[in-house]
């Protein structure tokens, strides 16, 4: 009610003018469109480096997407009703890939232009691994990352709201006694399923917007009451799938501040409006994250 | 400490007077309106003095002596003062009526304005009624920014910078009020109205102990007193706004009026153009003087000025969209003023409110955003002459602050996604008390030593400092001097904007146990020379300041609906120094001047730029303002500025790199970005020029007709980076600014 009535008070007000002043106003208007044009500017260029996203899953199961740097002008991406499609152009194929620790070395095999996994790829916990990447063109990079202990859920379940358009996800775990506690819980929704609307609609952008911002949770030591952590996430109902899927993953302090970042920065609406700021990153001679963690992901259904 | 006070005492106590108490008034010989700041000199140059917010001072000196009398925009005068007269000396100065007799006024001046202009600048509105100024509006902020030492943002707009300090540094009084937001518009206008406007005063170095809180200037704007006798007044018609000011008597010689008000109409313009921006701004005043007595005398002041913005769209098939923001200043001040013969005094009571709103309603999703900062302040001070020689000042000043920053109010769906933030309104106090002491130890050396003692406290922290001021000026010859001055300025509140613009959403914050006061240290030297014959004056003043405790954000902070703000501010270190040069011409029928200022300002952060020192967003390693009145005749003036200046500072974004989402449902394009503020755009100038008709002076009603342009050529004025697409749908970088060429045209009438 507040609202309304102080968007009632901005309301415009009628102002009546002078025949020769119309004329004098339309003549400025139309000079008003003098907008000048845009200048060039010699932006400068990050020297092109590759880039890693890599994830450990379950069962030995081992991914890493290896693209490049790319002119931060570019449009990486195109957009129609169906959905968002990524320029492969990116992706880095023909490197060699190999993960090396406690005696043994996993190599992954490239599936894909650009994506590597192994599925043989059986971390021990805590232990130290480096991985190492020689590129098509002879670039090198490498980083190190220690096998991060798994932690389940005690509990997880899912409620609709009462007009069933969203939903209510609660949770609870225990804390990890002997290591670092920095963790991270997804909520896997499906949403990018959702069809773009034709035209520009406020509130599609709000809401993938916020949806974008609040996909996870970052949790800490600080936020564990006698070493149990509950949560509670409310979002959208998916559009095209009657399943969630909520992964616990328990990551080194280092991803941690990544994720942060990416939390702060990683929407195209955070880059406008937030701060600068330079992603940390642990691969030498390039960007990105190698991290090694294991997800508890469970998937619920919808009733 | 002691040492400062002793010091101060000595200065004060160490002559004997026996010479007579003069006590003068300077009103404006049409209005009856008390001129403030006149100059009162001794014809022999021993004694002077300037009036105070009554108009009136007093000199103590021997008789005979012949004294002249001069106040910028009004021509001299001359008296001789044979006896000793225990009455109040009334001096009528009359207005000049073109520039080329308000110039020849500058000619005479006198050693104790040279001294005066070394880090203050002072302006009155009839220095620049002529000038070409964007939009066609008198606008004195806007003058201020042609001045050496002060920069602009890109557009006119995004604050303006003194001597290396940011936005937030700069304190902005309204009759002794504090204005929050001096902007509409985004900065392309002031939210003063020129019309209303008795003078304006800069200080950017050289700070009396009078003048604290913020660390890079103070600048003091005085509405006019009503006219107590006669009614005047000014109306106005321009393509982008209207305005009037009225003043006059309401009980003749003891109750005067004054009111004014100025309203656009942008989104009528557009709309005629078949565009859309329903954006409109309005202010206006209200200024009672009563007279008391012949000694006291008592005012109140009332300002209001907002911005609304609001789009409505119902179409059919569509969602409907309903949009507003506004932001308000409102301001009350009362002032009582007493005068005699031994002292004078000033107690003033100030409200403030500086609020903006936000209100979206998208198909009965509602989102409402309202911030606020009000101030409750109690000052005064009082002013003594303690012998022919020696001044002295003190008072005190005590401002209670109220915050009540992002309170959030949801309807709708949105509330599930977007939580509800209560009021959070939280409180915090500043109080000062100041001693100053004004001296002229021979006829060639003046020496104004200042001490102001101030603190900040509220919830679990408390903060003092002690605060030095000194300025001494020697005047090598009748033409020539030298000033040097050193200031230690604190700051108890912090205007958190973020790296890339200052926005009227941006939020005040006061200190706390964690957010430490910002200070400074300034060091300047200025030198003058004055040429009589030919009108010329020059003045070049170098400087060095130093900074602690500077604030920014941390890196990716979310400053918009951010209610933990204070644990994403960072503190560092900062410098800046520089050049300045002021070559003016004030006589004959081409008047202006140059100004240059050759400066760098430079922070440090631990937490940003990796830890490197990095320089200020308002860095800009050149600036040049060239301003020219030409008297074409008796009716016809006409006037240019030309400014060309280093380009804006941004942070480059050097490319990207692809990873997913935190949720794994999505790709983002990371930022790789480059030194802070390491970029310089493209530099930064433009022409404007104003044809000005005047009707013939001596009539009752006078008419003024004003044609101009800013930025004739249409350059861009480029502020950011933006993504612009290409003719071959690629996109690329490209410097933007926001506005080109603008016409202007008003109609002034004056009664």
């Amino acid at each position: 009610m507040e609202n309304t009535k102080m968007i009632q008070e901005t309301k415009k007000e009628a102002i009546h003018f002078h025949p020769g002043l119309i004329l004098l106003i339309i003549i400025f208007s139309q000079l008003l469109s003098c907008k000048p044009e845009p200048l060039d500017v010699n932006m400068p260029q990050a020297p092109e480096k590759p880039a890693i996203a890599a994830q450990y899953g379950i069962d030995g199961i081992m991914g890493l997407v290896l693209s490049r740097t790319f002119d931060a002008g570019k449009q990486i991406y195109s957009a129609d009703s169906n959905g968002i499609y990524y320029d492969s152009i990116l992706l880095l194929s023909g490197a060699e890939v190999e993960i090396t620790g406690e005696g043994r070395r996993f190599v992954m095999e490239e599936l894909d232009p650009g994506i590597y996994a192994s599925s043989e790829a059986f971390f021990e916990d805590r232990a130290l691994y480096t991985l190492q990447i020689k590129c098509k063109d002879g670039k090198s990079i490498s980083a190190q990352s220690r096998k991060m202990p798994k932690v389940s859920f005690n509990n997880v379940s899912i409620s609709l709201n009462e007009n069933n358009k969203l939903v209510k996800i609660n949770y609870s775990f225990n804390d990890i006694v002997d290591a670092e506690s920095y963790y991270v819980v997804n909520y896997i929704s499906g949403n990018q399923q959702q069809k773009i609307p034709e035209k520009p609609d406020p509130e599609f952008i709000a809401k993938r917007i916020l949806e974008q911002n609040a996909s996870y949770d970052l949790i800490d030591e600080k936020m564990f009451k006698e070493g149990v952590f509950t949560g509670e996430k409310t979002i959208n109902r998916p559009v095209n799938s009657d399943s969630i899927g909520v992964a616990l993953t328990h990551i080194s302090k280092d991803y941690y501040h990544y994720l942060q970042a990416q939390k702060k920065a990683g929407t195209l609406f955070n880059q406008i409006r937030a701060e600068v700021i330079n992603f940390p990153s642990n691969i030498k001679n390039g960007y990105g994250f190698f991290e090694l963690n294991e997800p508890d992901f469970r998937i619920l259904e919808l009733q | 400490m002691k040492t400062i006070f002793t010091i101060l005492l000595l200065l004060g106590l160490n002559s004997i007077a026996n010479a007579a108490k003069l006590k003068f008034e300077v009103i404006d010989s049409k209005t009856n309106e008390a001129i403030i700041g006149a100059s009162i000199i001794r014809s022999d140059n021993k004694v002077g003095a300037q009036t105070n917010e009554m108009g009136q001072a007093t000199i103590e000196t021997e008789l005979p002596a012949s004294f002249s009398i001069s106040y910028m925009g009004y021509e001299s005068k001359k008296i001789l003062l044979k006896q000793y007269e225990n009455e109040l000396i009334q001096i009528e100065l009359k207005e000049s009526k073109r520039i080329l007799k308000e110039a020849n006024i500058q000619a005479s001046k006198s050693k104790l304005s040279q001294k005066e202009k070394a880090g203050i600048i002072s302006i009155q509105p009839n220095e620049y009624k002529f000038l070409a100024i964007a939009g066609g509006e008198k606008d004195p902020i806007q003058v201020l920014q042609l001045m050496p030492g002060l920069k602009k943002g890109a557009n006119g707009g995004d604050g303006f910078y003194v001597r290396g300090g940011s936005a937030d540094q700069n304190l902005i009084r309204l009759d002794g009020a504090t204005v929050y937001n001096p902007n509409h518009l985004l900065g392309f206008f002031s939210v003063f109205n020129s019309d209303a406007i008795q003078d304006l005063k800069l200080y950017k170095g050289a700070f009396p102990a009078t003048m604290g809180g913020r660390l890079s200037s103070v600048m003091d704007i005085r509405i006019k007193e009503a006219d107590k006798s006669d009614w005047n007044g000014t109306a106005a018609v321009g393509l982008l706004s209207a305005r009037g000011f009225l003043s006059g008597p309401l009980i003749k010689n003891k109750l005067g009026f004054s009111a004014s008000f100025r309203r656009t109409y942008i989104e009528q313009l557009f709309a005629l153009a078949g565009n859309e921006l329903p954006y409109y701004f309005q202010d206006g005043h209200i200024k009672l003087n009563y007279n008391i007595n012949e000694n006291n005398k008592l005012s109140y002041t009332a300002f209001y000025g907002n911005d609304v913005l609001r789009i409505n769209r119902e179409k059919e098939n569509e969602k409907q969209i309903d949009f507003g923001t506004s932001s308000h200043n409102w301001i009350q001040v009362l002032h009582f003023l007493h005068f005699n013969k031994d002292f004078s005094s000033n107690l003033y009571a100030v409200k403030t409110n500086y609020a903006y709103t936000v209100n979206a309603n998208i198909d009965g999703n509602i989102f409402g955003l309202k911030a606020e900062v009000q101030d409750l302040q109690l000052k005064g001070d009082l002013t003594k002459q303690i012998n022919k020689k020696t001044n002295f000042k003190t008072g005190f000043e005590f401002t209670q602050h109220s915050f009540n920053p992002n309170q959030t109010s949801i309807f709708g769906s949105l509330n599930e996604l977007l939580k509800e933030t209560e009021s959070s309104r939280f409180y915090a106090n500043e109080a000062a008390f100041f001693a100053m002491i004004d001296k002229n130890i021979n006829q060639k050396i003046n020496l104004n030593l200042g001490l102001r003692m101030s603190s900040s406290f509220g919830k679990n922290f408390m903060y003092v400092a002690p605060e030095p001021r000194m300025s001494l000026h020697y005047q090598i010859d009748e033409t020539s001097g030298v000033n040097l001055s050193y200031n230690r300025m604190k700051q108890y509140l912090h205007l958190v904007s973020g790296s890339s613009a200052v926005m009227p959403t941006d939020l005040w914050f006061p200190v706390s146990k964690q957010v430490k006061p910002q200070s400074s240290n300034q060091y300047a030297i200025s030198y003058q020379k004055e040429w009589n014959k030919s009108g010329l004056f020059l003045q070049i003043e170098p400087y060095f300041k130093t900074m602690n405790n500077l604030v920014e954000y941390k890196e990716g902070t979310q400053i918009l609906l951010n209610n933990e703000i204070e644990k994403d501010l960072v503190q560092g270190i900062g410098r800046a120094y520089g050049i300045e040069l002021m070559l003016q011409k004030k006589t004959g029928r081409l008047s202006g001047w140059i100004a240059y200022t050759l400066s760098w300002s430079e922070r440090k952060f631990e937490e940003l730029n990796r830890a490197n020192w990095f320089y200020g967003r308002y860095d800009r390693r050149h600036d040049l303002s060239l301003v020219g009145n030409f008297q074409i005749n008796e009716n016809w003036g006409f006037s240019s500025t030309f400014t060309i200046g280093s380009g804006m500072r941004v942070t480059p974004m050097l490319g990207k790199y692809i990873m997913p989402s935190g949720s794994y449902n999505d790709v983002i394009g990371v930022p790789i970005y480059g030194d802070r503020n390491s970029l310089v755009l493209s530099p930064l100038h433009r022409l404007d020029v104003n044809l000005t008709y005047q009707s013939k002076p001596g009539k009752r009603i006078r008419t003024e007709w004003n044609i101009g342009a800013c930025n004739v050529y249409n350059r861009t004025q480029a502020y950011k980076l933006s993504l612009v697409k290409n003719a071959d749908n690629s996109r690329s970088f490209k410097q933007v600014g926001l506005y080109g060429f603008v016409p202007s045209a008003s109609f002034n009438m004056y009664f």
